[in-house]
């Protein structure tokens, strides 16, 4: 069916069955005193009959009116006023009075109660049930045709030593076929054992997987399925009453109180209609106050938490689109893959002026409408500033990545030329150091005093060239650092320093090398800081704090740091953060880094 | 003698050879150094503090296993580094017949044959420089202050592993001077006195580094 007819057919019901619906109510009300003169209906036999009888029609049809009027696409409202008729067909069989021809329809329309009741437990319901429930309810629609039919074609009701309701008019009749009737009595049995406990299985089935499920609550649903259960029981019961004693007497007590749990049930389930509006009604007006909700100045993920709220979906989930990224991504601004339509889950795609802006996924049983309602309707800004949010997030987190990777690659280069220094300049500059002093060894032989003496201060010059290198080499990059972490790092530095370096509670396990150079990288600042000025010096401090290493350097004399943004922004690139205090001339620096 | 640079490997053979000792062997990494040291049984291993395969303390490691493996050769550690965390790593386990020099020490035949020499007698070498380095630590109470410059050499000897005979002669005094001294030194800095002359190397550093 294409949309346009859709929605025309839904308009169209959306008149017609409240129509309906009035013209059946008013009718029955009209004509069920009269219908009742006679004991051959159950409402007859007593007042509280009548009332139940009375009450679970009406209930039903009014069901089936507010249904269609606010949801005319949902089936439930067709159904519903179905079985209202089928309802009172049940007493209009029993209308001694009335024209045969009368009683000849509601005798064929009667049985359809039956799947009706079945096909109704299973609309409300927001849960899809698998498909054997619906070729369940088709083949009990086709039987109860079957039977009804033959019924008509084959049973003369005068010839029918059960009959009770009705026991003269069939104006359909073809030929009485004793056999035939016997036989569809025993499958109208059959049918309403099978379809009665179906219904009370179904329920079973469905309170104990949702006890276990995280989908949405849904109390119309179970109250539906609740009625399809207490209908099912009278069916049975009614079964088991008919084969104990084959004749249907509305005043025996089993039969009338089985009669009674069956309005019982209409009752509930046309109040199951009922419910299901109203709690649509009161999602629908959330929906509406979602922008409210999220306020002026919403906090990241604001959006997914209303929705879920309002759609009342707790596992319901935003992914916006970044189009110039190419990538999904979450109120954080993390990249995150938006998941096929399974499993109890359905993606439902926000389109703005032909662009995709988000996918929202979420429970199978929330409408896909409801949901391109909400965000449509209210929540426009809302998902606007989100995705502006998210895509500012994962902008930012892009940035952090690449100083990380900036910093890293300095770090890698710093590293390499440091083992350069060490393993090619100073092996050649030792290897020379050697040649020079054999030269002098052999000049001191030699008794050339002039060479002796230039060697000699070769020698010395090449010793002061080893010395140059090695401080050179330690200063590009501490090797002591990557081979055994901080605290040896930091007591190497604290012999090698101009100042006086104290170290005190550094810990001494292993962090990302990253998160060591930063650290490092402060203390080294703060010694250069502090060097020259008179009485100076640097106390280094810290602890490990459950995944977090907290260093800090207390810096003694000097004047406001040199290079403070290159050390914040080492510390910003290994994802620590940096805090400055100076008091009493003591520069005190903290550093909060990951580590673990 | 190990050492995976070659130039640098050769220069040490022929300072060795020239100087009249005896070089059993010589290898480019720590595995083949266990190799020899088990089939030579040599009196000294010197071994580089970086080799294959990773450049880092491969020659700390394979020192470790000797000193474990062959507790009756003596090691000598050559390093680039003026760091005296890894010369306490190799004295700290068995300060006896250990030794931490730097790489352009070993160019002055005298001196590499002196630290081969008090190697073999079961004396600890610590290069004066990594002394230095450990006793030149900027403080702000720096305990060397209450002592004299000449206890200050004279700690700086024993810290470098000196015996007393030896510190006498370096600073041409008599052993029993040096004993009184060194006495007087680690009362001063409240140091237990240790009559085992490799053991107070390894005090002395601990104190100073603390």
């Amino acid at each position: 069916m294409s949309a346009e007819a859709s929605v025309r057919s839904g308009a169209i019901r959306a008149f017609v069955v409240p129509a309906a619906a009035v013209t059946v109510g008013v009718g029955a009300l009209a004509l069920l005193p009269r219908v009742h003169a006679a004991p051959t209906t159950y409402a007859s036999v007593s007042t509280m009959a009548a009332i139940a009888d009375l009450a679970a029609g009406l209930v039903l049809l009014i069901g089936a009116a507010v249904v269609s009027l606010a949801r005319p696409g949902h089936p439930a409202g067709v159904v519903a006023l179905l079985c209202g008729i089928a309802w009172f067909a049940g007493d209009a069989v029993g209308w001694a009075a009335g024209p045969d021809a009368v009683r000849t329809i509601a005798m064929v329309a009667a049985p359809f109660l039956l799947p009706l009741v079945a096909h109704l437990a299973v609309l409300v319901p927001r849960a899809h049930f698998g498909s054997a429930v619906g070729q369940a309810v088709r083949v009990a629609y086709v039987l109860t045709v079957v039977v009804s039919l033959g019924w008509a074609l084959f049973r003369d009701p005068f010839r029918d030593r059960g009959c009770w309701s009705n026991c003269t008019a069939n104006d359909l009749l073809v030929v009485h076929v004793g056999r035939a009737a016997d036989a569809l009595d025993l499958l109208w049995l059959a049918l309403v054992l099978g379809v009665g406990s179906g219904l009370v299985a179904l329920a079973a089935w469905r309170w104990s997987s949702q006890a276990r499920s995280t989908s949405p609550s849904d109390p119309p649903g179970g109250l539906a399925l609740a009625s399809g259960a207490v209908f099912g029981l009278a069916a049975v019961g009614w079964v088991v009453a008919m084969v104990l004693r084959p004749i249907e007497d509305p005043a025996d007590p089993v039969f009338a109180s089985l009669f009674v749990l069956r309005a019982s049930a209409i009752v509930g389930l046309g109040s199951a209609l009922l419910a299901m509006v109203l709690v649509e009604r009161r999602r629908r007006s959330a929906v509406l106050r979602l922008a409210a909700d999220i306020g002026d100045a919403p906090q990241p993920g604001a959006l997914q938490r209303a929705l879920a709220a309002a759609l009342g979906d707790p596992t319901l989930t935003v992914a916006y689109w970044l189009a110039d990224r190419d990538v999904f991504v979450d109120a954080d601004g993390d990249a995150v893959s938006v998941p096929a339509s399974e499993d109890g889950r359905v993606t439902t795609a926000i389109v703005r002026r032909d662009e995709i802006v988000a996918m929202i996924t979420h429970d199978i049983t929330v409408p896909s409408v409801d949901v391109t309602t909400a965000i449509g309707a209210a929540a426009r800004l809302a998902v606007d500033n989100e995705r502006l949010g998210a895509a500012v997030r994962a902008e930012l987190a892009d940035l952090r990545r690449s100083r990380q990777r900036i910093v890293e690659t300095g770090d890698a280069e710093r590293q390499r030329l440091e083992r350069n220094l060490h393993d090619g300049a100073q092996q050649q500059l030792l290897a020379l150091a050697y040649e020079i002093r054999r030269a002098h060894t052999t000049a001191l032989d030699d008794g050339v005093d002039r060479e002796v003496s230039l060697l000699a201060d070769a020698s010395a010059g090449t010793q002061a060239a080893i010395d140059d290198l090695r401080t050179l080499a330690h200063g590009i990059f501490p090797a002591m650092l990557v081979e055994a972490g901080l605290r040896p790092a930091l007591e190497s530095l604290a012999e090698f320093a101009p100042i006086p370096v104290e170290i005190g509670d550094v810990p001494d396990g292993r962090c990302p090398e990253a998160v060591e150079l930063a650290a490092y990288r402060v203390a080294l600042a703060a010694i250069a800081d502090a060097t020259g000025a008179p009485e100076a010096y640097v106390r280094l401090g810290g602890h490990r704090d459950d995944g977090t290493l907290v260093f800090t350097v207390d810096r003694h004399g000097g004047q406001p740091a040199a290079a403070a943004d290159e050390v914040a922004d080492r510390v910003g690139a290994a994802g620590g953060r940096l805090t400055l205090e100076h008091a009493d001339g003591v520069w005190s620096t903290r550093v909060e880094l990951p580590c673990g | 003698v190990a050492d995976d640079v070659m130039l640098t490997r050769q220069g040490i053979v022929h300072v060795l050879t020239a100087a009249g000792i005896d070089v059993a062997a010589d290898v480019a990494d720590g595995e083949a150094l266990l190799r020899v040291v088990g089939a030579e049984a040599p009196d000294v291993a010197i071994v580089d503090i970086r080799m294959p395969p990773t450049h880092t303390d491969e020659g700390l490691v394979a020192a470790g296993r000797i000193r474990a493996e062959h507790p009756d050769v003596a090691v000598l550690v050559l390093s680039q580094y003026v760091e005296p965390r890894y010369a306490l790593r190799v004295i700290e386990d068995r300060p006896e017949r250990s030794g931490y020099l730097l790489k352009e020490r070993i160019y002055d035949p005298a001196v590499l044959v002196d630290a081969l020499r008090r190697l073999t007698e079961g004396e600890t070498v610590v290069d004066p420089t990594i002394v230095a380095r450990v006793f030149g630590r900027q403080r702000r109470d720096d305990p060397l202050a209450e002592l004299t410059a000449r206890e200050r050499e004279t700690l700086a000897l024993v810290a470098e592993g000196l015996s007393n005979r030896a510190i006498a002669e370096r600073l041409v005094v008599t052993e029993r001077t040096v004993e009184a001294h060194i006495s007087q030194i680690f009362g001063k800095l409240g140091l237990e006195e240790s009559p085992d002359s490799h053991r107070r190397v390894l005090a002395v550093l601990a104190f100073m580094r603390a």
